[in-house]
């Protein structure tokens, strides 16, 4: 097709509401259902100067423009309603991240796609609260940076302090947090209240190359390096104080601890492994998609069932990940306050992940409906009396924990009774990158980065400090702007705003 | 009415046996009708209950003159003697209410300003408390004094009893902070008050907390299906408790959780 111009590519985009876009079918060939996008205006903004800048380029390699992206999953076999995408939206590999997309179970060409749940299967937040408040950590605030980092061993290459064997990490992969659980990493509520209870039970470790689990074997009870990070942050705003009291969160400057991670280096092969079965399979069920990128398989080819298998034991991977370095962050605390992470009340709240695939009901057409959710960079945002989320937050709807960038606030959300019939239950994840790494790396000077934090008052400690500026908040969008769209847009709710006393970085 | 709820029914009325009480033996039955119109019903002047001191057919008799003169409608033959025992039970409570009633309402209306009370003492706990956060927490536990104090406290704050000291000081404490929370004590005291009785409020609970997440177009039955929901969330509650305290119980012969710092390397 020769290339349009930027202004017949904008025929193609209708506003649906004040906050929500619509992806008309013919923006790209063989699009089977419309995309959809959220955003404010300064959002708008950037999502359109994108698209621009991609109509005058011509192809330079790189990823294709978000709004391109969502339209070309669009098009995959077996897709439902629409490919939609959040505020926090970005160009990823195949699926932009922050794009939600559904497969029909029933509907035998349906596929799924590694490239729409992402190399770092099961990357999620933990939030754990303590009953300390801000004054209580103020003079001892460098010690506890230093004793997290200490505990938690951070950056490329990093290995966990949790003497782990083969046959240990096979257990946890078939597992996940009940392996914890078993071996006294875990307290019994902290299973309650995390997304799927800490294990899908579809994990075969079996389907995972030996290759995956060398590289996961050392790895556990490790954050990584990238965009994650361990927090000790201070409530700063509660916009719900009857959700907030259900979550143990009573009052402003209530210390809470946030933990982002994923599955490292086991996740990341078992995506790769994947996508190379994926390409044979392609090719022998005559699957076509607009981009390479968006390798996918029939959901009930042997590669489809094999894939799935394979991440759900990188999601439990995860899921032991950070209850390991809750055991780890609960030993730090103990220590630095002199008595035990039960008396410093030190309950997870919720632990959510947003990057994963999920077989769940949902109402199509007024019809009820098995759908392998993708959620890439996107939240699962279950509403109040859904019977998969905890029984504590049955009148709150389900928690929904967005990190920001480093430095700047976080929030918590609860689901909405909106978001589960527009959005399949989602909301977004973070702040989303405005800048590429590449691009950050040459702008932003680390050190500018560390002084900015120091001037705000917060702790850090990075295991390499010349990749912070990847992370820097300059490159990334506006976690609250993100976060407001989502809550006017109705799709989830604001309860909680944190924000970082301490950062603890690869 | 089932054996156990008129155990609960008599004992509520102080009687003496309640417990050993069984209404398949003739002569406890007889004591516990003349108990009834002795110390609660008196519907007959001292002299007139002769005959209910009476044994054999004369009590009998004397028994269903004594519920017709109450004007219970239940046919006088001996199948319906428990029924009409369960409706003297319930005479009685009802003449208990009468004569307590306006001691009831008192004590109910004082409720609210004697949280208050208690809120204060609370609050001043949770300032110590913030000031020492690191202090041991259990340091004057053999005090005979502070252990009835706990108990009492305890069956104030509906606490099951338990003989652990600590354990006990813990669950008190929960329940503390729970009741006695400032978004509680607003709730309790200030602005829910105002506006009880409003559409805003159900069964007494704030309709906002409590989203009902469907409606029947009836709000009556939109109230009954809520409070369904409150009871049916607090059972599940209570078997995720039991879930917990198994998992718990298991721990204890499985875990064994170890770290070895010099396992760990820190990247670049």
């Amino acid at each position: 097709m020769s290339r349009r111009s930027y202004a017949e590519e904008c025929g193609f985009i209708s506003r649906v509401s004040e906050c929500e876009f619509r992806i008309n079918t013919g923006f790209v060939e063989h699009m089977r259902v419309p995309g959809s996008f959220y955003v404010n205006k300064h959002l708008e903004q950037l999502m359109f100067e994108e698209l621009e800048v991609y109509t005058k380029r011509g192809d330079t390699g790189g990823f294709l423009p978000a709004m391109k992206q969502i339209a070309n999953v669009a098009g995959l076999p077996g897709i439902v309603k629409k490919s939609i995408a959040l505020p926090d939206v970005h160009s990823g590999y195949g699926f932009a991240i922050g794009n939600v997309a559904a497969f029909d179970m029933d509907d035998p060409t349906a596929v799924v796609s590694p490239g729409g749940v992402g190399f770092d299967i099961n990357c999620g937040v933990r939030l754990v609260r303590t009953n300390l408040v801000e004054k209580d950590i103020q003079d001892v605030k460098e010690q506890l940076a230093q004793s997290l980092f200490d505990h938690i061993p951070v950056g490329v290459g990093s290995q966990g302090i949790i003497p782990t064997s083969t046959d240990a990490l096979e257990a946890a992969l078939e597992m996940g947090m009940d392996w914890s659980l078993r071996e006294g990493y875990a307290w019994a509520e902290d299973k309650e209240h995390c997304e799927e209870y800490g294990r899908m039970l579809t994990a075969n470790p079996n389907k995972v190359s030996a290759r995956a689990k060398k590289r996961g074997l050392p790895q556990m009870g490790t954050l990584g390096a990238g965009n994650h990070y361990a927090e000790i942050q201070v409530v700063d705003e509660i916009y719900d104080k009857s959700a907030a009291g259900k979550m143990g969160i009573e009052q402003k400057g209530q210390v809470c601890i946030m933990i982002h991670s994923g599955s490292r280096g086991f996740g990341h092969q078992v995506a790769t492994d994947a996508l190379t079965a994926m390409e044979r399979a392609m090719a022998r069920d005559g699957i076509v998609t607009n981009d390479r990128q968006l390798a996918c398989a029939r959901i009930q080819s042997e590669e489809g069932q094999d894939y799935l298998a394979g991440m759900a034991c990188a999601a439990n991977y995860a899921w032991v990940n950070r209850s390991s370095m809750t055991f780890l962050t609960r030993q730090a605390f103990g220590k630095m306050f002199n008595c035990t992470p039960d008396d410093l009340d030190m309950q997870v709240i919720y632990d959510v992940s947003h990057n994963i695939a999920k077989v769940e009901e949902h109402m199509v057409d007024g019809r009820q409906k098995r759908l392998l959710v993708h959620r890439k960079g996107a939240t699962r945002a279950f509403p109040p009396h859904h019977p998969l989320i905890p029984v504590d937050y049955q009148f709150t709807g389900q928690p929904v924990l967005i990190g920001g960038t480093m430095g700047t606030c976080s929030y918590v959300l609860t689901g909405t009774d909106k978001g589960m019939e527009e959005t399949f239950g989602s909301t977004c994840h973070g702040a989303g990158r405005a800048r590429s790494r590449n691009n950050s790396r040459n702008k932003i000077d680390y050190e500018q980065v560390l002084d900015s934090l120091k001037t705000k008052g917060i702790s850090i400690r990075v295991a390499s400090p010349k990749l912070v500026m990847e992370e820097a908040p300059e490159s990334y969008k506006d976690v609250t702007q993100v976060v407001d769209t989502c809550h006017t847009a109705g799709i989830s709710k604001k309860t909680i705003k944190l924000r970082p006393v301490a950062v603890v970085k690869g | 009415m089932g054996s156990r709820s008129r155990t609960i029914f008599l004992s509520s009325l102080n009687y003496p046996k309640a417990s050993s009480f069984a209404v398949e033996d003739g002569r406890s039955f007889r004591e516990l009708v003349l108990w009834l119109e002795d110390t609660k019903i008196r519907f007959y002047s001292v002299d007139d209950r002769k005959p209910l001191r009476a044994s054999g057919a004369e009590w009998t008799a004397a028994f269903f003159k004594y519920a017709e003169d109450l004007e219970c409608h239940i046919p006088s033959t001996s199948e319906n003697r428990t029924k009409i025992l369960d409706f003297l039970i319930s005479q009685a409570i009802t003449e208990e209410y009468r004569d307590n009633c306006t001691r009831i309402s008192e004590a109910t209306q004082k409720l609210p300003s004697s949280n208050a009370a208690v809120g204060k003492v609370g609050a001043a706990e949770a300032e110590v408390s913030k000031l020492a956060p690191v202090c041991p927490v259990f340091s004057q536990l053999d005090s005979p004094e502070f252990e009835g104090a706990l108990k009492a406290a305890a069956v104030a704050l509906h606490v099951p009893l338990e003989a652990d000291v600590p354990r006990l000081l813990k669950s008190v404490l929960g329940a503390a902070q729970r009741v006695l929370s400032p978004a509680a004590l607003e709730a309790a005291t200030g602005k829910t008050a105002s506006q009880a009785g409003g559409s805003s409020t159900i069964g007494g609970l704030p309709k906002s907390k409590f989203p009902l997440g469907f409606s029947l177009d009836d709000p009556p039955l939109d109230e009954a299906a809520t409070l369904l929901r409150v009871l049916y969330i607090n059972d599940l509650r209570r078997l995720q408790t039991q879930v917990d305290h198994y998992i718990v119980d298991m721990q204890e012969y499985t875990a064994d959780p170890k770290t070895d710092a010099k396992l760990g390397r820190v990247g670049v």
